[in-house]
């Protein structure tokens, strides 16, 4: 199965628990989702990602200047942030509670 | 602390900026602001291979942010995104030839070789006075104009950070370049014209065994009858006894406002397509007046006709004493 097509309905719950985390920057982001082993997610796809849960009011933003370039801007979860992260994990673990009764039961 | 973007990364930005340029600045701004310092982690040859080129970064980011494509320019789409493939390219290119370092000279070069071109095709001029440029006949007027011109280079090169004049620079640029081209086809035109349309200026005037020019031919047929003849050399050129120059004492140059001296070109006659029309031999000689008093033409060879009465813009004229049978 294409894990693409996957990741699209999981990214933003990904996205907020890396962000549980500690605030961080896209750039640092991205690595640290791909360290977690999304490796097809597209840079694009984060920032997109960020963008819209930016605007849905899930998360704050902060200008930080960087020494070695650009200033970098950092994102971090509020509450509401917290909130839904929370609502997405309890889902999340349900849905995946119930695939893996399902492909035990019937894939075996 | 200010960054200074290579070439590829501020035209990969400018790709992504007009791609998303229903966006309002402010949120437009963001995504730039973001894009920028994570660009600023990747080596200018990771950028495209990371993440795509701009039209794709865009589209993605647009899916994944839940914007949709604006109806307005949905039409142009296509168009955006070969402008910033093209951009980015061409960056690329520039990367490669280490543009950079030829980028301050060409933008102080640029405005005198507008000028400069502008003066060979507009109005004839041409390098003899290399590097001062002359501009209708005035090598002050061209020094005032690239003077301006080059001042107008290095202001549009300085506001590169606005669109507006990032765009005008490049125009500028590509109409220089397109002048040192024509300029650089110009002679390379003119050598085919001559070589290929005009061969008899390529063909050495004829000369007598003493090494003496040839003043005229004179054929007959089988019984003695002189007759007309149009003669060829081995390679297919008409034969002339005319020389390219004649030697002017003086010759009054309107366009200077000065005397010349020295050699002037002949003015040959040409047909209808401009290309020279082949001496029939034998020349006429001589002629009638309006009197029917036989009189002289001035021989060609002799190359000194009147100048007041021969010279037109400087140019020496000669007779060329062909008879067409009219």
């Amino acid at each position: 199965m294409d894990s693409t097509q996957l990741l699209k309905g999981v990214l933003d719950t990904a996205v907020l628990a890396v962000l549980s985390g500690g605030r961080t920057y896209g750039y640092d982001l991205v690595r640290q989702l791909r360290t977690a082993g999304f490796d097809d997610v597209g840079d694009a796809s984060v920032y997109g990602t960020l963008r819209r849960l930016f605007g849905g009011g899930y998360l704050t933003s902060e200008i930080v200047p960087s020494e070695e370039g650009p200033a970098r801007k950092y994102y971090g979860i509020n509450a509401a942030g917290t909130h839904m992260l929370e609502t997405s994990r309890k889902t999340w673990a349900g849905f995946a509670t119930v695939m893996n009764d399902l492909l035990e039961d019937k894939g075996q | 602390m200010s960054i200074t973007l290579s070439s590829v990364k501020a035209a990969y930005l400018a790709g992504v900026a007009e791609g998303l340029s229903d966006l309002s600045d402010e949120d437009r701004e963001e995504v730039i602001q973001d894009l920028e310092a994570h660009l600023a982690e990747l080596d200018d040859d990771q950028v495209v291979s990371t993440l795509g080129d701009a039209g794709m970064f865009v589209a993605e980011f647009r899916h994944s942010a839940g914007l949709d494509e604006p109806q307005r320019k949905r039409g142009f789409t296509r168009l955006r995104h070969a402008r910033a493939v093209i951009e980015e390219r061409s960056a690329r290119v520039a990367e490669v030839i280490q543009w950079s370092r030829f980028r301050p000279a060409w933008i102080w070069v640029r405005g005198w070789l507008l000028v400069t071109v502008w003066g060979m095709l507009y109005y004839g001029e041409t390098f003899e006075r290399f590097p001062i440029p002359r501009f209708g006949g005035s090598s002050l007027t061209g020094l005032v104009l690239a003077a301006v011109a080059t001042g107008i280079s290095v202001w549009l090169e300085q506001g590169r950070s606005t669109s507006r004049r990032q765009t005008a620079s490049a125009l500028y640029s590509v109409v220089a370049a397109i002048a040192l081209l024509a300029s650089l086809l110009n002679p390379i035109y003119s050598w085919v014209q001559q070589d290929f349309e005009d061969p008899v200026l390529h063909i050495d005037r004829l000369t007598g065994a003493n090494g003496e020019p040839v003043e005229n031919i004179f054929a007959y047929d089988l019984e003695g009858h002189p007759v007309e003849v149009l003669l060829f050399d081995s390679r297919g050129r008409p034969l002339r006894t005319l020389p390219d120059y004649v030697y002017q004492e003086a010759v009054f140059d309107p366009n200077r406002e000065s005397f010349d001296f020295g050699y002037g070109l002949v003015a040959f006659e040409r047909d209808q397509f401009g290309r020279i029309v082949p001496n029939l031999y034998p020349l006429e000689l001589s002629t009638y007046d309006d009197y029917g008093m036989l009189v002289e033409m001035a021989p060609p060879s002799i190359g000194f006709p009147s100048l007041d009465e021969g010279s037109v813009d400087g140019l020496v004229t000669v007779p060329t004493t062909i008879s067409r049978g009219e």
